[in-house]
């Protein structure tokens, strides 16, 4: 993966340490570290989209802007505005996913809250009272130590158990509208971008390539040249449409991996107790109270959600890397001036 | 557009403009390389199918549209998720709060201890007085 990539993965977040607190699991740090990369890819993927959908705008606003001696380019600007709205709109959808991806990591990552520092502090505090105490308080080194590590048990079994409710609830209950949602951010990409602005933009390209045809008709020299600088801006536009691809496959595992998660978490297969379960979850004025307490993934339950986070993890990587390198590809501009215009001038002159 | 199309429409009707504009665009080279139109026409032809190209611009900012209404509820729901995620994070760090407090607490009680055993009382006291007002803003 490009060094680039890696400084904009700034978070710790997604599915694993989400897996790993419900199971009780804490300690696969490198696992967390590995998949808390695809909320923040996505991010930066949906981002860079969003924005092409006003830059391929702005691209063929500079295509026509010299080959059209009637281009209106203070209207033809008000309409490329129109789609840096619909950017904005675009990156706020897809923003919704990664900030429901990022909170459930937070919730699950230790490191957001670390009860560490103020426990310490709290038998520190408690070590000293007792040194400090003019009635014997009577404790010896083994006694103070198994009393603090009773504290930190308490408190983390408090925690772990109050975020694995939470976490559970969340997925379970949340697995309907993101099954809903997620192929609506795949249809922007696939229609409004691929199938939409970039095509466009491929079909513009065509047509002011081919202006050239008539002056290059008799110019074996010049020909190759317009056909390289066609080649590399067809192939740049090319890359987009993968990376967009890449980004929907992204999309299409990460619901297909929540869904299998829901799956296992889930207090049956029964889908009307999932329903009943997560009565209420989305009302305002109530919670959903947490009946299921027998709850607990066994070493196979376990097992199987390790591998559905494995396949995650392997099908992601490729596509994060074909997302990065389509999106960084510059669509080279094209000369200003098709060739007749250009000898139309030089004529003029002269 | 006076009636409102469906998504499925507003896809068709973009797709039917990209194909009319392909094979406007393959014609009029055909017509020039059979010397049908002379390069003026054919610079035309050009400058009018791009122009038949931008009409899509309405219908793709249609499509989103579409789209951004059909995911509207389902993504209202997610939000309301991510909220009480995030009130489940700050009531952990509530209890985090809480276990500061304890040990200024006990911070306290050592400090009054310590006054009624020490040589120097003056001093924890003060000392005493700065922990309380650091309690009080917790």
């Amino acid at each position: 993966m490009p060094a680039s990539l890696w400084k904009k993965l700034r978070f710790t977040h997604l599915i694993v340490p989400v897996v790993l607190i419900v199971s009780g699991c804490r300690n696969n740090l490198e696992a967390i570290e590995k998949f808390g990369l695809t909320s923040s890819q996505i991010k930066a993927a949906s981002t860079e989209m969003a924005d092409d959908i006003y830059q391929s705008c702005m691209r063929t606003f500079w295509y026509n802007l010299p080959r059209d001696p009637k281009f209106d380019f203070v209207s033809e600007r008000q309409n490329c505005d129109r789609f840096g709205e619909a950017r904005e709109r675009v990156s706020k959808a897809n923003f919704v996913l990664v900030e429901y991806v990022e909170s459930l990591g937070r919730l699950a990552s230790n490191n957001t809250i670390s009860f560490d520092s103020n426990l310490n502090a709290l038998k520190d505090s408690i070590k000293v009272l007792a040194g400090n105490s003019p009635i014997p308080l009577q404790l010896n080194q083994e006694q103070f130590e198994a009393g603090s590590s009773i504290i930190s048990s308490l408190a983390g079994i408090f925690t772990n158990s109050f975020r694995r409710k939470n976490l559970r609830q969340v997925i379970v209950c949340t697995d309907k509208p993101i099954q809903q949602y997620i192929p609506g951010l795949s249809l922007i990409a696939q229609e409004g971008y691929i199938n939409g602005s970039l095509e466009k933009e491929k079909l513009i390209v065509d047509s002011i390539f081919r202006d050239f045809l008539p002056d290059l008709r008799n110019n074996p020299g010049e020909r190759a040249k317009k056909a390289e600088e066609y080649n590399q801006t067809i192939d740049a536009l090319e890359k987009r449409k993968k990376a967009a691809q890449a980004y929907i496959e992204l999309l299409s595992s990460t619901a297909a991996t929540h869904a299998q998660l829901k799956t296992q978490f889930a207090p049956s297969t029964d889908e009307s107790k999932t329903a009943s379960f997560c009565q209420g979850y989305f009302s305002k004025t109530s919670s959903v109270a947490d009946t299921d307490q027998t709850f607990s993934l066994d070493a196979k339950k376990l097992k199987k959600v390790n591998n559905i986070l494995a396949q995650y993890y392997k099908t992601a990587k490729p596509l994060v890397e074909q997302m990065e390198e389509g999106f960084s590809t510059e669509v080279p501009k094209l000369s200003s001036l098709p060739l007749s215009s250009q000898q139309s001038l030089k004529i003029r002159k002269l | 557009m006076t009636k409102k199309l469906t998504l499925k429409e507003l896809v068709q009707h973009r797709d039917l403009i990209f194909q009319l504009a392909r094979a406007l665009d393959r014609r009029r080279v055909e017509l020039f390389f059979a010397d049908k139109i002379d390069r003026e026409e054919f610079k035309e032809l050009g400058l009018e199918q791009r122009k038949l190209l931008a009409i899509v611009d309405d219908y793709i900012l249609g499509i989103l549209k579409e789209i951004e209404t059909d995911i509207e509820q389902p993504g209202e729901q997610i939000n309301s998720a991510t909220t009480s995620v995030e009130n489940a994070i700050n009531q952990l760090e509530e209890v985090n709060k809480m276990l500061g407090i304890v040990g200024e607490v006990v911070n306290l009680f050592t400090g009054i201890i310590g006054a009624v055993s020490n040589l120097n009382p003056l001093a924890t006291i003060s000392n005493i007085l700065d922990r309380i007002r650091r309690l009080t803003r917790v």
